[in-house]
């Protein structure tokens, strides 16, 4: 699932319990100069988060194991990652569950489905030197 | 299969008839023609006697130089007569009256399906008027010439495209216009008979209705957008998919199942589909419209109005139904880059739309004016002929792959005139 390349680029954690979104997202990062790691569950998230450090976490709201929004509040309480920047993404129609949703830890939210504009723009103000 | 190929005769000489009561005051505009490839064939003063031409001719003319006011009529009623008539001619207006009255000439030639070439104030200016002989020359007649009359298709004939893959998606891309990338296709269902001919939706998606055979048909085009989406995302792009689905198919739980099935069993996020259904249907029974249209986003799908703009809904009607996404009738975008009524509407649409956090898609987008146009009144994106006609699914994908990074770089315009709208 690791598909990184160099060692200065930029590391992003896709959660997501869909295989072709975790896919394409990690495709279109990678056109964008970001390395992922692409995960399908919040527990494999948090197991990737206590081995090595991350820029960005692109979390799927709606997982069947462990939601997104208990798996962020584990991240930044339990493991007290409270720097990494964790965006959830999920379907439209949310936004009024934005607030309850950021209250989880969230930095941001994306409205589902990603493109690639979505990502640019994320990844620029994560990380302004890359792609 | 029935036979569908009847073409129109092409010629290079477009031919014109007048109905121009007083002949002295426009025949600079009748010799100026005939150096610029039109026959100014025959000329005449009444209505009565034109349309009895008409009735009785072989070769009707391209086009009709019409005053609005005539002896024994006007044009409102030589329009509503025209669009009665196979084969009927453009009309260009010659006229003294104000501008609302001819404008309502031509709003109501477009209700009718009869084609404008323009309209000219008297005392003419050749200068103003000749460059719109010009464009008709340019664009409406090819359109014209490929207008293929068909008969309506007999059940069986659907049956056997149904049956035999014949029922197709043909794919319009869509762009956002803040960075120029494809961010969707547009579903257009087309068929295709056993000699590889393509059946307009005029004469498809009716009678497939009245034959009961809509519901396999959608589920058809479905599965092929559903493909086409895994072939895209599984390469790294992008991309969305629509498709028109009527609400009577929405309203039935199993139809809906069934798409549900199609997207689990390939493992597709339903969030890349979205589901049209036209505001007119929306609004026409807005309880059976709310609950099953929350059922499609229930499962996961966006939901789109199409043809928002056409059936009057109160700002009310549209916060009911959970829209993703707003398309704007392609009515309100032709011409609207001189046309301030229709630049108010689309303003509008779009400022409503933004503020409820839909996409606004400007749809039947033409032209370079058009798109300047629909920027300016705040669409967030464009479909339309400007970006690529509806093509099949194989050449939607090697088109989508031939861009640089999906991101669309406008043509060059002449190239834009080489498409078929009847298709």
């Amino acid at each position: 699932m690791d598909s990184s390349t160099g060692k200065d680029q930029p590391l992003a954690l896709i959660v997501d319990d869909n295989a072709v979104n975790r896919n394409v997202t990690g495709q279109m990062l990678r056109r964008l100069g970001w390395t992922s790691v692409q995960v399908e569950s919040g527990l494999l998230a948090l197991e990737q988060l206590k081995n090595r450090s991350f820029d960005l976490l692109l979390l799927d709201l709606r997982m069947q194991e462990m939601d997104g929004e208990e798996t962020c509040r584990r991240i930044r309480s339990d493991l007290g990652l409270t720097d990494l920047t964790i965006v959830a993404y999920t379907a439209h129609g949310m936004e009024d569950d934005r607030e309850r949703i950021l209250a989880a830890g969230f930095d941001r939210m994306l409205i589902k489905p990603i493109f690639l504009d979505d990502l640019r723009t994320l990844c620029a103000e994560v990380r302004p030197t890359v792609g | 299969m029935s036979d569908l190929t009847a073409p129109f005769i092409t010629t290079d000489v477009l031919h014109a008839w007048t109905l121009l009561p007083t002949v002295a005051e426009t025949q600079p505009l009748i010799d100026a023609l005939s150096g610029r490839g039109w026959a100014v064939s025959r000329g005449f003063s009444t209505l009565a006697e034109v349309m009895d031409a008409l009735e009785r001719t072989d070769t009707p003319p391209d086009l009709l130089i019409t005053r609005v006011r005539l002896p024994d009529g006007d044009a409102f009623e030589l329009i509503r007569r025209l669009a009665t008539i196979r084969n009927a001619p453009g009309i260009f207006f010659v006229s003294r009256q104000q501008r609302s009255v001819v404008k309502a000439a031509e709003s109501l030639c477009e209700a009718h399906g009869v084609r404008v070439a323009g309209h000219a104030d008297m005392p003419l200016r050749l200068t103003a008027a000749l460059p719109q002989f010009d464009a008709f020359r340019a664009t409406g007649c090819q359109r014209r010439q490929r207008i293929v009359i068909c008969p309506p298709l007999p059940a069986a004939d659907l049956q056997y495209l149904v049956d035999n893959g014949g029922i197709r998606a043909y794919m319009q891309p869509k762009m956002r216009l803040s960075t120029h990338r494809i961010t969707g296709f547009e579903a257009l269902m087309r068929g295709v008979g056993v000699e590889g001919h393509v059946i307009s939706p005029a004469q498809l998606i009716e009678p497939l209705g009245d034959a009961g055979l809509l519901r396999s048909a959608t589920l058809q085009m479905f599965d092929q957008i559903v493909n086409f989406l895994m072939d895209c995302l599984n390469d790294g792009i992008g991309v969305g998919a629509s498709v028109n689905v009527p609400l009577s198919l929405i309203s039935d739980y199993s139809f809906c199942q069934k798409l549900v099935e199609r997207v689990e069993v390939v493992g597709l996020d339903p969030s890349w589909i979205t589901i049209e259904i036209t505001e007119d249907e929306a609004m026409s029974n807005p309880a059976l419209a709310i609950e099953n249209t929350a059922r499609i986003r229930m499962f996961g799908f966006n939901l789109s109005v199409d043809d928002f703009g056409t059936a009057y809904s109160s700002f009310t009607q549209l916060t009911k139904i959970p829209f993703s996404e707003l398309k704007i009738e392609r009515y309100f975008i032709k011409g609207i880059e001189t046309d301030k009524f229709k630049q108010a509407v689309v303003s509008s649409c779009a400022m409503l739309g933004s503020r409820l956090g839909l996409e606004v898609v400007a749809e039947g987008v033409e032209t370079r004016g058009e798109l300047t146009a629909v920027i300016e009144a705040g669409c967030s994106d464009v479909q339309g002929f400007l970006i690529s006609r509806p093509v099949p699914v194989p050449e939607a994908a090697a088109w989508l792959r031939s861009l640089d990074g999906e991101r669309f770089a406008l043509a060059d315009e002449a190239a834009l005139q080489s498409w078929d709208p009847s298709l």
